[in-house]
């Protein structure tokens, strides 16, 4: 065979072992995550016999309503897979964007400052930070039970956020802050665009990243990463960090959405971003999970209040039929992972 | 010769309970000391100090006649140290390559974007593995799917592995059966003919000792006892000295 030749199928093979390897990851997804069985049957159903389900208007809608839970969930997630849980979200997100918005407005009801946006909106990005942080110290670095801290600082938030504005609602925020949720590119708000690749990049990261293993690490046995040098406390503190984060940034996008800023905002979102969590096939135990899962997670619970929406059911019955249907598919899960562990299916996390 | 491992006068409390107490020894480079003493004696309270998981209150380890002061696990593989820990430190939800690196990660790219690379560390693990004669059932497999003597093997080869000059093992074959706990002991064996591997073992069996090391050190609730070289011993002397029963009576006399 000529040398030419030779490297031409070299080539081919690899390009081959790429077609395979995306192939088996494709594969491996399909049996190993949970949600995407449902996913795969359910988003179908919806098109054909939901009116508007699979129009590109309805689609829209969909996908904005996703984004403030998307992040929240993922970020909410991370914690989960360290083996600790973060219930501060929903009052990460009301306190910053209520911070945030206080600190840009003329007063009354702002402050006065009338901060630029250009400064406010990192901001309100780092306030997250910070709180996630503080939480990761106190878990980690206290020893304090996560559930405990975190729902107190749920509850903490929730009421500081009432604060500077005596409980009133701000509207009409500076359009260069709610710039993001008034304008689409290609027909996709960037709000959209903004959670959606965030959520993506993060995904990624925690699979392919070095801090990535160790989150997973510290979920499967903290004790065994300590004794090979992983330290629990600092990556906690990333985990709680970016979830922080994430809510901040989810703050920001739910009241550029809403053009208001309120200490109502995200009100009970908390329940649908643990159920989202399950759903999408993390454990509780901490040490598996992904966030592709949560993703798969996110899109069937928006898509079911979408459907309830749809079909305009009487508001009498949502709650009841949301709380319903999400035990129902966490059922599903259970069942599906027994089998899959009766298959020998499960995988090592990372 | 100068000792390649010094321990100089260390002690460690735990709040009120003095786990150590100005624990002094040496181990030559190459040779194999077995770690003797009842429970809670301080066995593996020293094993955790020169694994870099805490500081002593007191003294100092030297190696190669460098003090070292040991912050963090690395510091400890830095300077050649490697541990089996009693409780294996695996983590049950990674596979193979991802305990074998568990770590110590072999990555591409600057923090705080390090990226895993998986091949290299796959690749790796079944170079060691295969050198080791360990036998894994499946690379992608997570831990908790290994049996206990697989486990077993797996924290071994991770400590075996990398350029080690100390091989500590504290209790590698507590959880094993006879055949499991003859493999371990064969490769400790050939590590120390074919790479001179200085070894640290910690046991309570007597048959195990023998087969591995060649000098006794004694601990008995947190104090050095004393030293003794195998070949000389009698099983009765050394479990004497571990229990208190021996010293006891050589004061007396
Ligand atoms: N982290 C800790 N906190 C409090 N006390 C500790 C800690 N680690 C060890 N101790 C105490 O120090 C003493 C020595 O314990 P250590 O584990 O070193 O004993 P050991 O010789 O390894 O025993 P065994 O043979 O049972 O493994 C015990 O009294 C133990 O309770
Ligand atoms: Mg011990």
């Amino acid at each position: 065979m000529a040398k030419s030749e030779v490297l031409a199928q070299d080539g081919m093979a690899e390009n081959r072992g790429v077609t395979m390897r995306i192939a088996a990851s494709v594969g491996k997804t399909l049996l190993l995550n949970p949600i995407l069985p449902i996913l795969v049957v359910a988003l179908p159903l919806f098109a054909a016999f939901v009116p508007y389900y699979a129009t590109l208007a309805n689609l829209q809608n969909l996908l904005l309503a996703s984004s403030i839970l998307l992040l929240l969930s993922c970020g909410g997630a991370l914690a989960m897979i360290t083996g600790n849980i973060d219930l501060s979200v929903e009052g990460t997100l009301c306190f910053s964007c209520m911070v945030i918005a206080w600190l840009m407005m003329p007063s009354p009801p702002g402050s006065g400052l009338e901060l630029s946006p250009f400064i406010t909106i990192p901001l309100g990005i780092l306030i997250g930070v910070g709180i996630g942080m503080l939480n990761g110290l106190m878990v980690q670095g206290l020893g304090v039970n996560p559930f405990i801290v975190t729902l107190g600082m749920l509850l903490t938030l929730k009421g500081a956020a009432a604060i500077p504005t005596e409980a009133t609602t701000i509207y009409s925020l500076p359009p260069t802050y709610s710039w993001v949720g008034y304008n689409a590119l290609a027909g996709v708000s960037w709000v959209v665009i903004i959670a959606f690749t965030v959520c993506l990049l993060l995904a990624i990261w925690l699979r392919a990243s070095v801090v990535g293993r160790h989150i997973y690490a510290i979920g499967g046995n903290s004790e065994a990463a300590r004794e090979n040098g992983i330290s629990p406390l600092r990556t906690v503190m990333i985990v709680y960090g970016i979830s922080g984060g994430m809510a901040g940034l989810a703050g920001w996008l739910n009241a550029a959405r809403l053009d208001s800023a309120s200490a109502s905002a995200g009100d009970g979102i908390t329940f649908t971003v643990f159920a989202a969590i399950i759903i999408g096939g993390v454990a509780l135990s901490g040490g598996a999970g992904s966030l592709w899962g949560v993703l798969g997670g996110v899109i069937l619970l928006s898509s079911i209040d979408n459907v309830l929406n749809l079909i305009a059911i009487n508001p009498l019955y949502l709650n009841f039929v949301r709380g319903a249907v999400i035990i129902v598919a966490v059922l599903l899960i259970v069942v599906r992972q027994r089998l899959a562990s009766r298959f020998r299916l499960q995988e090592s996390a990372a | 010769m100068s000792p390649f491992l010094e321990i100089k006068s260390i002690s460690k409390s735990f709040g009120g309970v003095a786990a150590l107490k100005n624990v002094s020894f040496d181990i030559g480079a190459g040779e194999a000391v077995a770690l003797m003493g009842g429970n809670g004696a301080g066995k593996s309270t020293l094993v955790s100090l020169l694994a870099g998981l805490q500081r002593p209150d007191s003294g100092g380890i030297v190696i190669d006649g460098a003090e070292q002061d040991f912050a963090k696990p690395q510091d400890a593989r830095a300077s050649g140290i490697e541990t089996v820990f009693q409780n294996l430190a695996l983590c049950p939800n990674l596979n193979a390559p991802g305990n074998l690196f568990l770590g110590r990660e072999l990555y591409r790219g600057r923090a705080p974007f390090r990226f895993l690379d998986r091949k290299a560390m796959e690749r790796a693990t079944v170079a060691t593995l295969r050198d080791l004669g360990v036998n894994v059932p499946d690379m992608k497999a997570a831990a908790n799917k290994f049996s206990g003597g697989q486990r077993q093997a797996l924290a071994f080869a991770r400590a075996a592995r990398a350029k080690s000059r100390l091989l500590i093992l504290d209790e590698p074959t507590a959880a094993l059966g006879v055949e499991e706990s003859a493999n371990v002991i064969r490769t400790v064996q050939r590590l120390r003919r074919e790479r001179n591997m200085t070894v640290l073992l910690i046991t309570h069996n007597l048959e195990e000792m023998r087969a591995i090391a060649d000098r006794a050190v004694i601990l008995r609730r947190g104090r050095y006892v004393g030293s003794v070289r195998l070949d000389e011993t009698s099983d009765d002397e050394i479990v004497g000295r571990i229990t208190g029963s021996l010293a006891v009576r050589e004061e007396v006399a």
